[in-house]
């Protein structure tokens, strides 16, 4: 589980978060919905632990502030998944989980990737020939292979045509329905709608909002978004 | 485990950069072809002084076929004769030479300023402009030879740079530096360990390199073990700050910026501005002293009466009083004047002390700058190990001082004694001045 | 193009680090010019102090024997030009002393290099090393992304839209830069002309004109490739990573590969060998202090005739100061064949070493460099042979005195006047125009022109040529 308790940040003067709370449990698919600017990703980098709060306390399974250790249990998928272009999917797959100090073989590699939706034919190719969706799948079996219990995903859906997107709902999905906590930080509505069972809309470093998916159709969601923007 | 794999991953990585495979096998080629430049120049050396030596051993021959028929000298030219110690003198020229350390193929270091033999006569000095270094191309020695010192110590961190410049720089240019800190933990040591291929891979190849030449030129290894520790040492030089530089910069053209600055500092600022402070404080030395001594100062010598000369060299030598001339009550002009170079051998040792004074002083303010130069320092120490600095050279002109005097001292109470030489007195001769320092 | 040119340079004033270095390398010049003008003007003072005290002692002498006086002889010690101060060239490794005496010739000794442990395998930081090392280095960090950072981020398209075109935006890039290069070399240029007003001739300002134009052709070099390179990559990275291995090859490497290389195509003798067949040839002559060789029975016989007398001691003249001059001639003669040959494989390997500019123009730039500033192979052998031809005259008018001065032969004790010897003139070496050397370096301009050609030919090929912006 994830748990941000009145996290404050500032750089220099500008206030990236304030008082932000916010909670997701287990099984959970939770969407931060925000602009540019609003704090999706300063948030995303305390729960790396790239950055610290100025106040307030980050829980991230039961500790406290200390992101270090459980590092080996965090699965991330950037905006970009770029990788080594000159190895190719599997060898990248297979170095990321090699520095991370895990062991697969490559049968189980190969069934790793595969399982996140990249054809077979493909695995033995470099990545500077993949698309940007491609890659993006090896980015979540690099994830799923830390068989992380929390992931955290920095605009995943960005750029990637919708075929690509729906594919990346439904791995997310699958990976909530065996007990992940997934945080997804995102512009996209109608995706976020799709994926997520909670939506959190994020403005200047507030959380301004908190709604259950269920609740809302997608044009509803929409109009709520921009009514917070406009405000 | 961890640490093992990034490190083994990382030769995976090296070899799918084919810039990074090309320009390490061109370093690995250019070593090959400096050492082996290096074996040539040995060769040369070696084989002039051996012509040297097979000519200084015709010219004893002859000398010993003369005293064999009965002969005093060339034919045409009966006014020599050999049979006096100063004739004998001038016709045993003594080849003092500098052979070439063992080393010599790892670095040619300061071999092209001097002169590595020497024809000693009794009017010798080892500033004589005989001694000056081998006929070369001033233009190619400014720019320097592809020899291995230049190699390890200006083009291998040149190397290390473009092997690991994009260390976490590729990683932060294609943005995935922060799935990488995700993965690794600790993004630091897992720069560490890549870092850790690079300098094994530099390290295995510098020592290899060094070793075959140990091998080829049947060195003991432990003659080459400074060596070793020293080309080590310097990639650690390097191998630091660059691990510093790669974990707090923002991209690879940042990171290779600052790494081509640190080499540009070390290697080319920082030698270059206490060259330039060297020179300012000791401008290049016309040695009007030793001029003087060569020139002013033995031309007075030449003038003076043999009762001064006399007086001069029984001070010299205070064993002279017990030779036949020391203790004779007329001074014999010709034996005078003929071991009067002995006089002229002081005055010019006076004039090369100050010279190697002047020049200790200025290595001195060159040693002080080794703190902040470390470049220059390693370029000297690797020049000692390999007898190529300047120091080997003073000591190379120390021996040809000795032989000097050695001729000098036997000329002097030889002729003193007014010896009358034969064969067998040559043969004793011969052994004197082939003894060493 | 002028508001794309301006645009640039706007944005690099904005550049904090730009700012700071093209200010460092400013000042940085300055000062090391100011040094070098410091340090070549010592040098300068204890050349001259060298030669008046060399010259003291020969006005000084006592009555003498002219041939003793031969065999006393004198010194040339190298001066340095005054552009010393901005590229010392080989100075550094050539010996600065000759001694000029009868019956010999001497080679030029005490290099400064062999004077001290080594210090720096560049040189000493004078303009000359920033220019050719750093400034190069600074100028490819600053233009290896103007390309394409351009692209990566659209602005191109942006550009292209507004009307301008591709062939003007990548030029505008290269001159921007370019100019920065030209404003540093002034900088220095004008540092000499400061402070080194009073020493200034035609010849010098023609010299520092021609090394401006170098310096400034090879940065157009610098920056076009790195600009061509930045065109033909499609990622900041490789373009740098493969500018700077050029930067590596040209500057570091290839110069001692290509010298090495020269020498090995003309090779030069050993010391050992070359004096052992001057030698050789040398015995063939006369020997001045040998009375039985043929050649000097000739030479007797011939005076005799001359003089219609029968005997040496009948002669009007003294037969020793004929018989040494000749002998002299003779080595004369064995030197120019001998050096001649010598400086004919130096002046070969040196063509070498410039036709090799064709791979690599830092070479041309190198010589012309040295060339201007007059300290490369060219100006030390017009020192080497203004020494000899000094020597010659020097020791023939000993021997002439000695001959005709009104001594007899045999009269071994005659002595010269201490009036004689003062008005033997001194050695004053007189520092060559460039135009006397001009047709020497024809060919380094040419090579840098032709290397400006054909990078603005492939960059204006190349920029049409990129149309996947």
């Amino acid at each position: 589980m994830i748990k941000l308790k009145n996290i404050h940040k500032s750089f220099n003067q500008n206030k990236a978060l304030d008082n932000l709370c916010l909670e997701v449990n287990p099984g959970e698919i939770y969407g931060l919905l925000g602009a540019n600017g609003a704090g999706k990703s300063t948030t995303m980098n305390l729960l790396l632990g790239f950055l610290q709060p100025d106040s307030g306390s980050i829980e991230v399974f039961d500790s406290q502030n200390n992101l270090n250790n459980k590092k080996d249990k965090i699965g991330y998928i950037p905006e970009n998944v770029n990788l080594y272009p000159y190895l190719s999917g599997i060898e990248n797959l297979d170095y990321f989980c090699k520095i991370a100090g895990l062991k697969y073989k490559n049968e189980e590699l190969k069934e790793l990737l595969s399982e996140c939706g990249l054809e077979s034919d493909a695995h033995n190719k470099v990545t500077s020939d993949y698309s940007k969706g491609m890659r993006q799948k090896v980015g979540i079996a690099i994830a799923l292979a830390k068989d992380a219990s929390i992931y955290l995903l920095d605009e995943p859906a960005s750029g990637l045509d919708p075929l690509a997107s729906n594919e990346l709902s439904e791995m997310l999905k699958k990976l909530a329905s065996k007990g992940a906590t997934i945080l997804m930080a995102s512009h996209d509505i109608f995706r976020v709608r799709e994926t997520c069972n909670k939506i959190g809309i994020l403005k200047k470093g507030k959380l301004v909002n908190e709604i259950l998916s269920k609740d809302v159709s997608s044009n509803q969601l929409e109009e709520i978004y921009i009514n917070f923007m406009k405000n | 485990m961890k640490m093992l794999n990034i490190f083994l991953y990382e030769f995976k990585h090296f070899i799918k950069s084919k810039a990074k495979l090309f320009t390490y096998l061109f370093f690995v080629l250019a070593c090959i072809y400096s050492i082996y430049n290096g074996f040539n120049l040995q060769n040369n050396h070696l084989s002039t002084i051996e012509n040297i030596q097979q000519q200084d051993d015709e010219n004893i021959s002859q000398v010993v076929n003369w005293f064999k028929n009965g002969e005093t000298g060339p034919k045409d030219r009966d006014w020599i004769d050999v049979t006096d110690p100063y004739w004998c003198m001038r016709y045993s020229p003594t080849y003092v030479v500098k052979n070439p350390s063992s080393l010599l193929p790892l670095g040619l270091g300061q071999s092209e300023q001097y002169g590595y033999y020497k024809k000693v006569t009794i009017w010798s000095s080892p500033f004589d402009s005989d001694i000056v270094e081998e006929i070369s191309n001033y233009e190619r020695l400014i720019n320097g030879n592809i020899d291995f010192s230049f190699l390890i110590l200006f083009l291998l961190p040149l190397l290390l740079i473009i092997l690991t410049y994009n260390l976490n720089g590729l990683e932060k240019d294609l943005k995935f530096d922060n799935l990488i800190a995700i993965q690794t933990g600790n993004s630091k040591n897992w720069i560490l360990y890549r870092l850790i291929f690079y300098t094994t891979l530099l390290l295995t190849t510098v020592n290899a390199l060094i070793i075959s030449v140990v091998f080829i030129n049947n060195i003991l290894i432990a003659d080459a073990v400074d060596l070793i520790l020293l080309s080590n040492l310097y990639i650690f030089l390097f191998i630091i700050p660059f691990y510093f530089i790669i974990v707090f910069s923002s991209s690879s053209t940042s990171i290779a910026f600052k790494m081509i600055s640190i080499w540009l500092m070390l290697c080319v600022l920082i030698p270059g501005s206490v060259h330039q402070y060297v020179s300012l404080k000791y401008p290049p030395n016309y040695m009007t002293d030793f001029l003087d001594a060569n020139r002013k100062d033995t031309y007075a010598v030449f003038k003076l009466p043999k009762e001064e000369l006399h007086h001069l060299l029984m001070g010299i030598y205070l064993d002279l009083d017990t030779t036949k001339q020391g203790q004779d009550s007329i001074i014999n002009r010709t034996i005078v004047r003929n071991t009067m170079s002995a006089i002229v051998n002081q005055i010019n040792i006076n004039a090369i002390n100050k010279i190697e004074q002047q020049n200790d002083s200025k290595n001195d303010l060159i040693i002080g700058s080794y703190w902040f130069n470390p470049v220059s320092y390693f370029q000297n120490e690797w020049n000692t190990l390999t007898s190529t600095d300047y120091n080997s050279y003073k000591d190379y002109r120390k021996d040809i001082q000795y032989a000097v005097d050695n001729k000098l001292e036997l000329l002097t109470f030889e002729s003193w004694d007014q010896r009358k030489v034969n064969s067998k007195v040559y043969d004793k001769y011969l052994d004197k001045l082939k003894s060493t320092r | 193009m002028i508001n794309i040119l301006v645009n640039e340079w706007k944005g690099f004033f904005r550049n904090k680090l730009f700012v700071f270095l093209s200010l460092f390398f400013l000042i940085s010049l300055c000062v090391v010019t100011f040094f070098g003008i410091i340090q070549n003007e010592k040098q300068l003072e204890e050349q001259k102090i060298a030669q008046e005290h060399i010259r003291l002692q020969w006005d000084q002498m006592e009555p003498s024997n002219p041939h003793s006086a031969a065999h006393f002889g004198s010194y040339a010690f190298k001066s340095t030009s005054i552009l010393n101060s901005i590229d010392e060239g080989i100075n550094a490794v050539t010996g600065n002393v000759l001694r000029l005496e009868g019956h010999k010739q001497n080679d030029v000794v005490f290099s400064e290099a062999s004077q001290s442990l080594l210090i720096s395998k560049f040189g000493k930081l004078k303009p000359a090393l920033i220019f050719q090392f750093i400034i190069p280095l600074f100028l490819i960090f600053f233009s290896f992304n103007s390309y394409t950072s351009e692209r990566s981020n659209g602005r191109l398209k942006l550009l292209l839209i507004q009307g301008a075109s591709l062939r003007q935006i990548v030029f505008s890039k290269v001159f921007s830069i370019w100019v920065i290069g030209i404003v540093l070399l002034l900088a220095s240029i004008i540092v000499q002309f400061v402070f080194n007003s009073t020493e200034l001739s035609s010849d010098t300002f023609l010299r520092l004109i021609l090394l401006l134009f170098t310096y400034a052709i090879y940065f157009f070099i610098i920056v076009t490739l790195t600009v061509l390179l930045s065109v033909i990559f499609k990622n900041s990275t490789a373009a740098l990573s493969v500018t700077i291995l050029i930067w590596v090859i040209w500057t570091i490497f290839l110069p001692s590969i290509i010298g090495k290389t020269a020498e090995e195509i003309s090779p030069l003798p050993t010391r050992i060998d070359f004096k052992e067949s001057m030698a050789s040839d040398r015995s063939k002559g006369i020997d001045g202090h040998n009375p039985r060789g043929d050649r000097r029975q000739a030479l007797e016989k011939a005076t005799l005739e001359k003089y219609n007398v029968e005997k040496l001691k009948d002669l009007p003249i003294n037969f020793s100061g004929i018989l040494m001059q000749e002998d002299e001639e003779y080595g004369n003669k064995v030197w120019d064949k001998h050096f001649g040959s010598l400086y004919d494989q130096l002046k070969s390997q040196k063509n070498i070493y410039q036709i090799s500019g064709f791979v690599n123009p830092f070479i041309s730039l190198q010589n012309l460099s040295m060339g201007t500033s007059g300290t490369d192979m060219y100006h030390h052998l017009d020192f080497l042979s203004q020494a000899e031809k000094y020597r010659r005259v020097f020791i023939k008018s000993l021997n002439d005195e000695y001959a005709f001065g009104g001594s007899k032969t045999g009269q071994r004790g005659w002595k010269a006047s201490n009036e004689f010897f003062r008005s033997v003139k001194e050695f004053q070496y007189q520092n060559p125009t460039f135009s006397s050397f001009y047709s020497k370096y024809i060919i380094d301009f040419l090579i840098l022109l032709f290397w400006v050609s054909m990078l603005v030919i492939f960059l204006s090929f190349s920029s049409r040529k990129t149309l996947d912006i």
